[in-house]
């Protein structure tokens, strides 16, 4: 280090800024130069000097009052914070939240135990009023009113006669009585579900309007069920109760009245048709005016439908067993707990539900004889739309494979008459027809 | 997923904060919600940074009000602070900016004589003793030897505005000469420049002092 490079460097190293071989050297510079000793040692005095001035403190209130405008400032931070990310994180960690939380849960799970434990009481029932209709007896669970004597002794009368009746026979019958006296009343078990379904017009809703017991269907060719629904078939049969018709399983219909009647409630009739019965299978289906007046669409107007093969029919009656099952468990409403109204209607649906499910799968075993009776129970309830045209057609159809097609051809009327049933009905029809000319 | 959340914004809040930590880390601390570690930054530089405006204007409640203006500034950008450079640059740099604004302010007044930093550096310029007011002692030097202290402040209000903020960066507050570059944009050798002229002129100062005793 040169003493010109020494002078320019004094000042690192009276304030410490020069490297320790930097310093060796200007320290060796420094005690042969008295010089720059000596001004080395005037910028140290005047450092010692300026270092000696009094201390300068920061005030105390100063201090404090800069210590607030920080808390202020980190709040303000905390504040803006709170309104993105904090908020959600605070609420959702509040005690009030947990607490929500936990009351949902528990009442979440135990009302889905309580569905559950009541949809295992409905299927319970439902199997056994499967079972029961199986036997043939009434479903337990449907509370039977009280019988009047006449009805009894016309019931006792009705089964001791034939197996089954078929609803051919059933509405000739059903004629006949309206003819009779009219003093005896059909006492309906339930009150009636719906009004008779017109073409082009809504059906009511179920549970929501029930057509009153003297109900009436207007003049024309009427299914068994539909009569003995009326009360026409065996209330007001008046002393021919053993004419007295009845619903094949099950409808829950009672007679009463002075004229003794005839029950319609269990057991099997079997009354002889009466010749004049069903103008509408006499002058041929084709032939037979509808309710509305409109002509039954024939195979001529090409209003067939087109039936796929068999192994798709029966998929197609898979899907809808598997349909009516679902349906029937979500229509189970809760048990007996409400009124007995209620309890009744709930039971009714039910057993149709059931009574549908259990013809199907006769049919599809091939057990036509109990399926057709289980097909009368089912139409005797609250079936309706799709279905009900689904049941009619299998019905006729399981019908005519007994070689019953009076049976078949009522059916097929019925489903006639129901919107977008005809040509679907018109198609067995013609079969039956030319089955009739052969 | 609540409770790692709760868990994480617990652990991201330490309690304790230790001397030992860098002013950079107490300032990111304190940008943080860390009050303590404002605390901390207060304690090492509140008084260096008092005694800096003290020195430089002469005016110790002058000082006091720009000091507490500085550190407003300093909670105020502390989230803006990114640690490219020390935080002592970055305190120092508020300081100047300060002085500046009150220079300007005074050299706007039209019954004061402002000192004002475009008197460039000649060492020749008039010195700020004659043009900035509130320079009298405020009692001061009765602790430090009584006029001798009086002739050192009377020296350092006399230099130049920019050697007087290199010595008293220097001097008061320890800057290194490269910080010192740094807060004031300038190089390196010019700040060593203007410190030898400062010294210089103190030097001279005590040499004055010392020939009148």
């Amino acid at each position: 280090m040169t003493r010109e490079e020494a002078s320019k460097r004094v000042l690192d190293y009276v304030y410490g800024e020069m490297s320790e071989d930097s310093r060796r050297e200007f320290e060796d510079l420094l005690r042969d130069d008295a010089e720059l000793r000596a001004e080395v040692e005037s910028i140290t005095e005047v450092r010692r000097v300026t270092a000696d001035l009094e201390p300068v403190h920061l005030p105390q209130d100063v201090r404090k009052a800069l210590i607030r405008a920080a808390r202020r400032k980190i709040a303000v931070h905390e504040g803006q914070e709170l309104d993105i990310r904090t908020m959600i994180e605070r609420f959702f960690l509040s005690p009030a939240f947990s607490g929500a939380l936990v009351v949902l849960v528990s009442l979440g799970v135990g009302l889905h135990l309580i569905l559950e434990t009541g949809l295992d009481d409905r299927i319970t029932r439902l199997e056994k009023n499967e079972r029961a209709a199986a036997r043939g007896d009434v479903a337990p669970a449907t509370p039977t009113p009280k019988k009047t004597k006449p009805a009894e002794e016309a019931e006792a009368k009705t089964e001791a006669t034939a197996a089954t009746v078929s609803t051919a026979d059933l509405a000739t019958d059903g004629s006949r009585a309206q003819d009779g006296p009219a003093e005896a009343r059909a006492v309906f078990h339930k009150p009636l579900a719906k009004a008779p379904s017109k073409a082009g017009k809504a059906r009511p809703k179920r549970h929501r309007s029930r057509k009153p017991s003297s109900y009436r269907r207007p003049a024309g060719p009427v299914a068994v069920v539909d009569m003995a629904r009326q009360g026409v078939a065996s209330g007001e049969a008046g002393g021919d109760s053993h004419k007295a018709p009845e619903s094949v399983y099950n409808l829950g219909i009672k007679t009463s009245g002075k004229g003794g009647g005839g029950t319609v409630g269990s057991g099997r009739a079997a009354v002889p048709p009466a010749p004049d019965s069903t103008p509408a299978v006499a002058s041929g289906f084709a032939e037979a005016p509808t309710p509305s007046g409109d002509r039954r669409p024939s195979a001529a107007d090409g209003g067939l439908l087109t039936r796929g093969p068999v192994s798709g029919r029966k998929a197609a009656e898979h899907t809808r067993e598997r349909k009516a099952r679902k349906l029937s468990l979500e229509t189970a409403a809760p048990p007996a707990a409400e009124s007995m109204d209620e309890d009744r209607s709930d039971g009714d649906e039910l057993r149709t539900r059931a009574a549908l499910l259990e013809a199907r799968k006769r049919r599809a075993r091939g057990d036509l004889a109990l399926a057709l009776t289980a097909y009368q129970r089912a139409l005797a309830g609250d079936l309706e739309g799709q279905d009900l045209r689904d049941a009619l057609y299998e019905a006729a159809d399981t019908a005519r494979k007994l070689g019953r097609t009076d049976t078949a051809r009522q059916f097929l009327e019925r489903l006639s008459r129901l919107p977008g049933g005809a040509a679907r009905g018109a198609e067995m029809m013609m079969e039956l027809d030319a089955e009739a000319e052969k | 997923m609540f409770l790692s959340l709760l868990l994480k914004r617990r652990a991201s809040k330490p309690v304790s904060i230790h001397e030992g930590l860098s002013d950079e880390e107490l300032y990111h601390r304190f940008a943080q919600g860390e009050e303590r570690a404002f605390r901390l930054l207060l304690d090492r530089h509140g008084d260096k940074v008092l005694g800096y405006l003290t020195r430089f204007f002469g005016d110790r409640e002058l000082a006091t009000d720009l000091t507490q203006d500085v550190f407003m500034r300093v909670i105020s950008a502390a989230r803006r602070f990114r640690g490219d450079s020390s935080f002592t640059t970055f305190l120092f740099r508020i300081v100047r900016n300060l002085c500046v604004d009150v220079m300007r302010a005074r050299a706007a007044r039209p019954d004061t004589h402002a000192a004002s930093l475009d008197q460039g550096h000649d060492p020749d310029d008039r010195p700020l003793s004659e043009t900035v007011p509130g320079r009298e002692p405020d009692g001061e030097h009765r602790i430090l030897s009584g006029e001798l202290s009086q002739a050192i402040k009377e020296g350092l209000a006399g230099l130049p505005v920019e050697q007087r903020e290199v010595f008293l960066m220097r001097e008061v507050e320890g800057l290194k000469f490269g910080q010192i570059a740094e807060v004031l944009s300038v190089n390196e050798n010019t700040v060593k420049s203007r410190m030898h002229y400062a010294v210089v002129s103190l030097r001279r100062t005590l040499t004055a002092f010392k020939e009148e005793r």
